[in-house]
């Protein structure tokens, strides 16, 4: 799976780039974003593409948060659409997230020292 | 000479009879004198000899091993009393003879007591001989006799081990046959009842120790039509169960052969079902001297009619909602494999929303109490009665319990078995399916199957939430299957079929793959896993998940989102419905 990058300063924003992550492509997602998850320690994952996402494509974004505060990184999730945010308070994964309505609020608040999640 | 061990037998031989061994207690040599003459003069069979003192008499008692042992009453340091006891130590079967100067009576019954064998006086020593011949075979009896009941208590004791042995091969063959009769019953005899909309549906059998043929069958028509059949095959255990399975199967059979032969788009009559089952097996029947009682139902939901055929069964409780009054009603055929030829005659009702049917097995109006007495029908009516505004699962549930109570005994004597129906709205249902492929990439039409039904099927408009949610779950199921139940073959297929009544959605998720049962209560997740999300979503998302087998035997995954929901998402979140 092709992942557009777009760094800015040390903050790797990555469009996730399908309009459906469920269990025939998420496998697809966690293996092709693990370089990603090695480079760099500020990611952020724009899902604005996503209009829908199953419990693989949520245990692909819980993958790469796991991956992330391993290594003492950061994980930003951002341009959810509606559905995908309520499979996401279905099963209560917001608490766990943090979620910013669009990529340039997610960006800002993984280069100044961390903010509130909106 | 060769001296036997202890206990060995000497060889007693007419021709070359071995010598006897004496030991000899006697202090005065000339009395030893005298007894030794008088044995040689009776013949050269003996080997006499003679200790003097205790100490010289126990050592001989153990090394010279003698046959008969001979006393003096009294010795300066010993007695003849001493000297018995000290042998009876030794071997209770070693003859012992007293041989002393004089004896009175008392003390005569005294050394019998200690168990001298026999007593001879000095002065008349010429009965010795005999005497010793006597003493020896009678000790020589006694050991026979003692090793004959020792062999015979070796043998009993073998005897009452392998009644053991086999009792417990029986008791666990026992266990065995009422597992075997147990999942008979479980699997071919009672299966899940369907779903039919416009009818809500529950049965219940508690089996009892030895399994019954209680059975029931679930027929349903697509066009709101369902046909059953509870039944019961005399006798128990596994017999009685195998021929409920072969009756079900021969209703099975008629019924397949029936609609075959009847007009394109016709039913075949209940009572020609019952009948062509009843000529198939009447003759077994007869030959295994069993029979069967069974009523065969067509509930027609869109006349609401009933059309029963009752061959010798308890008949059909039905619960007017209206009148809010119970009957039963009963046929007048005859039990299954009693006469060739039987002519069963069909009854028909009407019956109204709301209306309750009850079938049941004879184990719960026969279930007794310690006195004796039978729980009977007006108590069953009576207590559906009351219990009416109960769904039909915990219905059935409650007769159980009441009859439990009723009887206050945890063994059953026989299976109670109900089933019941409940009536609902008649109501148009709205039908689509599809057969996808359990390929991953099948998971999206699963998903634009879900919302295309959900757009043109649904009377009212749903929200997006609703179709949101079910088009979640639908997706989780399926894809739950196509991982789980085909294990990611992707050639294998899975039928999707949806139904929408006026307030809710059914989606039906049909495969032949592994049979996986989901976790009882999915666990909340909390971050630390990030597979086995399906399931929890799945109850998060529609108001029922149900797995089960279809009347085909295909697994199935039914889920059921009402329109309104009639569950607040609470923290536990777990539809129970």
């Amino acid at each position: 799976m092709e992942l557009p990058i777009d760094k800015t300063g040390d903050v790797a924003a990555v469009t996730v780039p399908v309009d459906e992550l469920d269990a025939s492509n998420a496998p697809e997602l966690k293996r092709d974003i693990v370089p990603v998850l090695q480079a760099n320690t500020k990611v952020v994952l724009d899902l604005s593409r996503v209009r829908f996402m199953d419990s693989s494509g949520l245990g692909a974004m819980l993958s790469c948060l796991r991956q992330l505060n391993a290594r003492k990184g950061e994980l930003k999730l951002c341009g959810m659409t509606r559905q995908v945010r309520s499979a996401f308070e279905l099963v209560r994964l917001h608490r766990i997230f943090d979620i910013y309505a669009d990529r340039a609020e997610a960006v800002r608040a993984l280069q100044s020292p961390p903010a509130c999640p909106s | 000479m060769s001296v036997p061990a202890p206990g060995q037998k000497w060889e007693v031989c007419t021709e070359t009879r071995k010598e006897l061994r004496i030991l000899h207690l006697e202090d005065s040599s000339t009395d030893a004198e005298l007894v030794k003459r008088q044995l040689r003069e009776a013949g050269p069979r003996w080997i006499v000899r003679r200790a003097a003192t205790r100490e010289a008499f126990v050592s001989e008692l153990e090394e010279f091993h003698p046959d008969v042992v001979l006393a003096d009453y009294s010795l300066p340091d010993f007695d003849g009393l001493s000297a018995i006891r000290q042998v009876r130590q030794k071997d209770p079967d070693l003859p012992v003879i007293v041989v002393t100067g004089v004896l009175g009576d008392e003390a005569a019954v005294t050394l019998i007591r200690a168990g001298a064998n026999d007593y001879l006086l000095k002065d008349r020593l010429a009965g010795l001989p005999l005497a010793v011949e006597r003493a020896v075979q009678q000790a020589e009896q006694s050991r026979a006799r003692k090793r004959a009941e020792a062999e015979l208590q070796d043998l009993n004791a073998e005897l009452e081990e392998r009644i053991a042995t086999r009792t417990a091969e029986l008791e666990q063959l026992r266990a065995y046959d009422a597992e075997v009769g147990l999942r008979i019953q479980r699997s071919l005899l009672f299966s899940a009842p369907p779903t039919v909309s416009g009818l809500q549906i529950a049965a219940l059998t508690a089996p009892s120790q030895r399994i019954d043929g209680d059975f029931y069958i679930f027929l349903p028509y697509p066009d709101h039509t369902l046909d059953f059949a509870v039944g019961d095959v005399m006798g128990k255990g596994i017999p009685a169960a195998l021929l409920a399975a072969a009756l079900k199967s021969q209703f099975h059979k008629a019924l397949t052969h029936m609609t075959m032969v009847s007009e394109r788009g016709t039913l075949p009559d209940p009572q020609d079902i019952v009948m062509l089952a009843h000529a198939q097996l009447v003759r077994e029947l007869i030959e295994l001297e069993s029979f069967a009682s069974l009523c065969y139902v067509r509930l027609d939901l869109d006349r609401q009619t009933v059309a029963m055929v009752d061959c010798g069964h308890t008949g059909m409780l039905h619960w007017h909602a209206a009148a809010r009054r119970c009957e039963i009603l009963h046929g007048n055929g005859l039990p299954l494999g009693i006469r060739e030829g039987e002519i069963f005659e069909p009854m028909s009702v009407p019956f109204a929303s709301g209306d309750l049917l009850l079938f049941f097995s004879d184990g719960i109006t026969e279930a007794r109490d310690k006195a004796g007495e039978f729980f009977g029908a007006e108590r069953l009516m009576q207590h559906v009665q009351s219990n009416s505004a109960l769904e039909p699962g915990l219905l059935v549930e409650s007769i159980h319990q009441a009859v439990m109570a009723f009887t206050n005994t945890a063994r059953l004597p026989d299976d109670l078995t109900s089933v019941c129906l409940r009536i609902g709205q008649p109501q148009a249902r709205e039908r689509d399916a599809v057969n996808v492929r359990s390929d991953l990439r099948e998971l999206r039409a699963v998903r634009e199957f879900v919302r295309q039904f959900c757009a043109a099927r649904l009377t009212s408009e749903p929200t997006m939430e609703f179709v949101d949610s079910l088009e979640l779950a639908v997706n989780e199921g399926a894809s739950n299957i196509m991982r789980h139940a085909y294990l990611g073959r992707p050639n294998q297929w899975i039928r999707l079929e949806a139904e929408a009544g006026p307030d809710s959605v059914a989606v039906h998720l049909k495969h032949l793959g592994r049979s996986f049962v989901p976790p009882e209560s999915p666990k909340v997740p909390d971050g630390t896993w990030d597979v086995g999300f399906g399931t929890y979503i799945m109850a998060r998302s529609v108001d029922q998940v149900r797995y089960h087998r279809d009347d085909l035997g295909r697994n199935c995954v039914s889920l059921v989102k009402f329109l309104k929901s009639r569950k607040e998402v609470d923290s536990n979140g777990i539809a129970d419905r």
